[in-house]
C-alpha cells in the first residue's frame, strides 16, 4: 500500500459524506469512515489488498451511506436533518464518482475557508473534513487539547451552516479572492507541520503532506492567477526537500548551515523548480513567489557559503512591500548580515521594534545572539540566547536554545 | 482454529494511519505463518442468537460479553501448545484482543 493512503482516503470519504449528510451530521460521516476502515482491516489481510484499494474503500463507504439514507428515509422522511435524504441511489452513486470526488473536495476546501471563520478554525476544519485527521491528532499537531479541537470544530460548523448550501457557486472574481484565503490556509497548514516535523513526529509531517495534496487539488481549477498556486507548491516542495537533513543524530535541530546538503531530496527539489517555472505566468509577485524564490536560492547553493544572499536580500526587500511584518523584516536583516557582515546586521536589527514581533520575540534575541557568535563574542551571545530562551514557549525551542548556550560556553573556553 | 475476540473499543480510537499499519501488520503475520496458515474469515457485526427449544431469536451474542468474535483463522499446528505459540504473533493482541484456540476434530 502507498504511504498515507488511508489518511488521503479518509479525507476524500469525509468530504463526500459531509456533503451528503450535512456539516451538522459530521459524526455520522466519521462513523462511516471508521466502519469502512475496520472492514478493510479485517478483510484485506485474509483476502489480500484489493487491486484498487481506493475504489474498494469508496464502494464500501458508499454502501454504508446508502444504508443510512434508506434507514433515515424510513424513520423520518420529512424531519430529517440530512440534506441528501431526497437524493436517489443514482445521484448518491454519482457523488462517489472520481471527478465528482475532486469537485467535492474543492468545494469543501472553499467552504472551510469562509471569510467569517478564523484562520485557526479553518485549519481545524480542513484537517477534519479534508485531511482525515482525528481530534487527538489535530490537537497534538496544533498543540491544543482534543476537547478544544472539538469545540472549535463545532463553533466553525455553526458559522458555516448559514452559508453552506450546495457547492459554492462563485463568479470569476470571487473565486480568485476566495482562492487567496484557501492558499493562505494551505500555507499555514504547511507551516504548522514544518515547524515541528522532525524524524519521529509523523503527524506533523502528515500536515505538510496534506498541504501539498490540497495545493495540487487547487491547480485543477481555473484561476485568474494560477501562478500563485504553483509558487506555493514550489515553496512547499523546497522546504519538504530539506526535511531529512533538519535533525542530527540525537534528533536535535540543525541550523541550515550545519545541514548535510547531500541528504536533501533531489526529487522534491526538481518538483519545486518545475512549479517555480509555472509560477512565472503571474502578472504580479505574491508572497509565495518571493518566498519560493528565497527557498530556491537555498536549495541551489552547494554549501552555506555559496548561498546567493544578494538574491535572497532582494526578495526580502520586495516581500517587505507585499507583506510587511516585523518577522519578515527580521529575516531580511539576518539575510543582510550574511551579505554585509554581522556587525551591519546588529546595527540594522536595532530598528526592529520587538513589541511588534510579539509571540516570536525569541527569534529576535536568537538572531542577535547568532550574530554575536559570528563576531566571536560568545559571552554576550550566551546572554542573548538566555533572553531568547525566556521568551520561547515550547520545550522544543527551549532545548534548541539551551544547546546553543552550551556551544557558547564551549567556544568561550577554547577562546581563553 | 484461532477465534479472534477483538477489542472493539480500541478500534474506535484508531486514526486512519493506525488502520493502515494494522493491515500491514496482519499481512506480515500471515506471511510469517507461511505454510502454517490455512484460511480465515472476517465476521460482520451485529449478530443474532437463537436460544433453546423455544427458538427465541435475540439480537447480540449468546453470552453477555463486550468481546465478540470478529473473525477466525484456521492454521496448521503440531499441537495446541504449538498453535498457542503461533497465535502469540497475531497483531490483534496488541490492541487488547484475545484469541481462543480450539482444535478442529480430526474425524
Amino acid at each position: 500500500m502507498v504511504d498515507h493512503l488511508f489518511r488521503e482516503e479518509a479525507g476524500k470519504m469525509t468530504a463526500i459524506l459531509i456533503r451528503l449528510f450535512g456539516l451538522g451530521n459530521a459524526e455520522l460521516a466519521d462513523d462511516i469512515v471508521q466502519e469502512t476502515f475496520i472492514t478493510a482491516m479485517k478483510k484485506w489481510p485474509l483476502k489480500g489488498v484489493p487491486e484498487n484499494p481506493s475504489a474498494w474503500l469508496m464502494k464500501v463507504a458508499k454502501n454504508k451511506a446508502l444504508n443510512v439514507v434508506k434507514r433515515e428515509r424510513m424513520i423520518r422522511e420529512k424531519s430529517s436533518s440530512i440534506p441528501g435524504i431526497n437524493k436517489d441511489e443514482a445521484a448518491i452513486d454519482n457523488m462517489f464518482d472520481q471527478q465528482e470526488v475532486k469537485d467535492t473536495q474543492l468545494s469543501m476546501l472553499f467552504t472551510c475557508c469562509y471569510p467569517e471563520i478564523k484562520e485557526r478554525e479553518q485549519l481545524i476544519l480542513i484537517l477534519k473534513i479534508l485531511g482525515g485527521f482525528s481530534n487527538a491528532e489535530i490537537g497534538s499537531a496544533l498543540l491544543i487539547e482534543p476537547e478544544a479541537v472539538k469545540k472549535a470544530f463545532y463553533r466553525a460548523r455553526v458559522k458555516i451552516k448559514n452559508h453552506y448550501t450546495e457547492l459554492p457557486e462563485l463568479n470569476r472574481e470571487e473565486t480568485q479572492r476566495r482562492a487567496d484565503t484557501v492558499l493562505k490556509a494551505i500555507y499555514l497548514l504547511f507551516n504548522e507541520g514544518y515547524k515541528t516535523s522532525f524524524a519521529d513526529d509523523l503527524i506533523n509531517a502528515d500536515l505538510c503532506y496534506t498541504a501539498l495534496r490540497l495545493a495540487h487539488l487547487m491547480t485543477s481549477i481555473t484561476l485568474e492567477d494560477s501562478g500563485r498556486t504553483h509558487a506555493l507548491l514550489a515553496l512547499m516542495y523546497f522546504q519538504s526537500a530539506r526535511f531529512p537533513a533538519r535533525s542530527g543524530e540525537q534528533a536535535e535541530v540543525l541550523d541550515l548551515k550545519d545541514q548535510d546538503r547531500s541528504k536533501w531530496n533531489r526529487d522534491l527539489i526538481n518538483k519545486g523548480f518545475n512549479h517555480l517555472m509555472k509560477s512565472r505566468n503571474s502578472k504580479e509577485l505574491s508572497r509565495y513567489h518571493l518566498e519560493s524564490t528565497i527557498a530556491s536560492a537555498h536549495v541551489q547553493a552547494r554549501s552555506f557559503a555559496e548561498t546567493d544572499w544578494k538574491l535572497i536580500c532582494s526578495c526580502y526587500k520586495k516581500l517587505m512591500m507585499v507583506e510587511p511584518s516585523a518577522l519578515i523584516e527580521l529575516n531580511y536583516v539576518v539575510a543582510l548580515s550574511y551579505l554585509y557582515g554581522a556587525e551591519f546586521g546588529l546595527k540594522k536589527i536595532e530598528s526592529i521594534e520587538d513589541s511588534e514581533i510579539k509571540a516570536k520575540q525569541y527569534f529576535l534575541w536568537a538572531a542577535k545572539a547568532e550574530m554575536n557568535v559570528r563576531l566571536g563574542r560568545f559571552g554576550l551571545a550566551k546572554s542573548y540566547y538566555q533572553v531568547a530562551c525566556d521568551h520561547a514557549q515550547s520545550s522544543f525551542d527551549k532545548n534548541y536554545l539551551r544547546r546553543k548556550m552550551e556551544e557558547c560556553d564551549l567556544n568561550n573556553l577554547s577562546q581563553n | 482454529m484461532l477465534l479472534l475476540f477483538d477489542n472493539e473499543d480500541a478500534y474506535k480510537q484508531m486514526s486512519p494511519e493506525d488502520y493502515q499499519e494494522e493491515i500491514e501488520a496482519h499481512g506480515k503475520w500471515i506471511e510469517e505463518l507461511g505454510g502454517h496458515f490455512d484460511t480465515g474469515e472476517a465476521l460482520e457485526f451485529p449478530s443474532k442468537t437463537v436460544r433453546g427449544e423455544e427458538k427465541i431469536v435475540t439480537d447480540g451474542p449468546f453470552l453477555e460479553t463486550k468481546e465478540l468474535v470478529g473473525g477466525f483463522y484456521i492454521i496448521n499446528a503440531e499441537s495446541l501448545e504449538h498453535a498457542a505459540e503461533l497465535a502469540k504473533g497475531c497483531p490483534t493482541l496488541r490492541l487488547g484482543g484475545n484469541i481462543e484456540i480450539r482444535e478442529v476434530m480430526a474425524m
